[in-house]
């Protein structure tokens, strides 16, 4: 899905992150720019509990 | 009183004390290595690999006066050659992770990326330890070995 050598064409396939799609220039866990299974910045911190979703939608 | 004005999430970032049930469980910066060894931009990168591998280890955090975190050298950066200076062969600005994440959660997504190490960080990017990939690892099997073993009592 993202990442890999493309073969055929010798070139690097643009990495994509496995939560949103977002197109990335390298994964944000491990700084690969071929990695497997990249992520965002956003989606990363997200999954590793590093941040939280606002708790509330509004300002008040 | 004292209002710490960056916040709680912050002051739970900044791997500083918390109450309620959550802190008992380990955290990144908990199973971090303090002890890793660190070095300066400007220094020679030979002399650098010399004295990490003395101390046994195989990775360095490049770091300024006050810690905060430049880059990074693993295994193939500091093979990287004669005559280059750190600067030159580090990995700059790496990713860092904060010392309240989950200890499971990082062994899960280090092993995934197959990641041998990380730098924790405070919030302002300065050095708490590196995280090796297999006391993480430890770290979460212990925990959930703990907690199925609750289950079963």
């Amino acid at each position: 899905m993202t990442g890999q050598q493309d073969a055929e064409a010798g070139s690097t396939v643009a990495l994509v992150c496995a939560g949103c799609d977002r197109s990335l220039e390298d994964c944000a866990f491990c700084d690969e720019v071929d990695c497997g299974c990249a992520v965002c910045y956003r989606c990363c911190r997200a999954a590793i509990g590093e941040s939280m979703d606002p708790v509330h939608a509004h300002g008040g | 009183m004292y209002d710490y004005v960056a916040g709680k999430q912050d002051w739970v970032s900044a791997g500083l004390p918390t109450e309620g049930q959550l802190p008992s469980r380990p955290r990144a910066g908990d199973v971090a290595r303090k002890d890793v060894p660190t070095c300066r931009v400007n220094e020679a990168l030979d002399e650098v690999a010399e004295r990490v591998r003395a101390a046994g280890w195989d990775a360095s955090v490049v770091v300024n006066e006050e810690r905060v975190v430049f880059g990074l050298l693993r295994a193939a950066e500091l093979a990287a050659g004669r005559g280059r200076s750190v600067e030159e062969a580090m990995r700059p600005g790496p990713s860092t992770f904060r010392p309240n994440v989950p200890i499971e959660e990082m062994a899960g997504f280090m092993g995934e990326h197959q990641l041998h190490s990380a730098p924790v960080t405070t919030s302002d990017g300065r050095l708490v330890g590196l995280l090796l990939r297999e006391e993480a690892e430890r770290a979460a099997h212990e925990l959930h070995h703990a907690a199925t073993e609750g289950d079963e009592r």
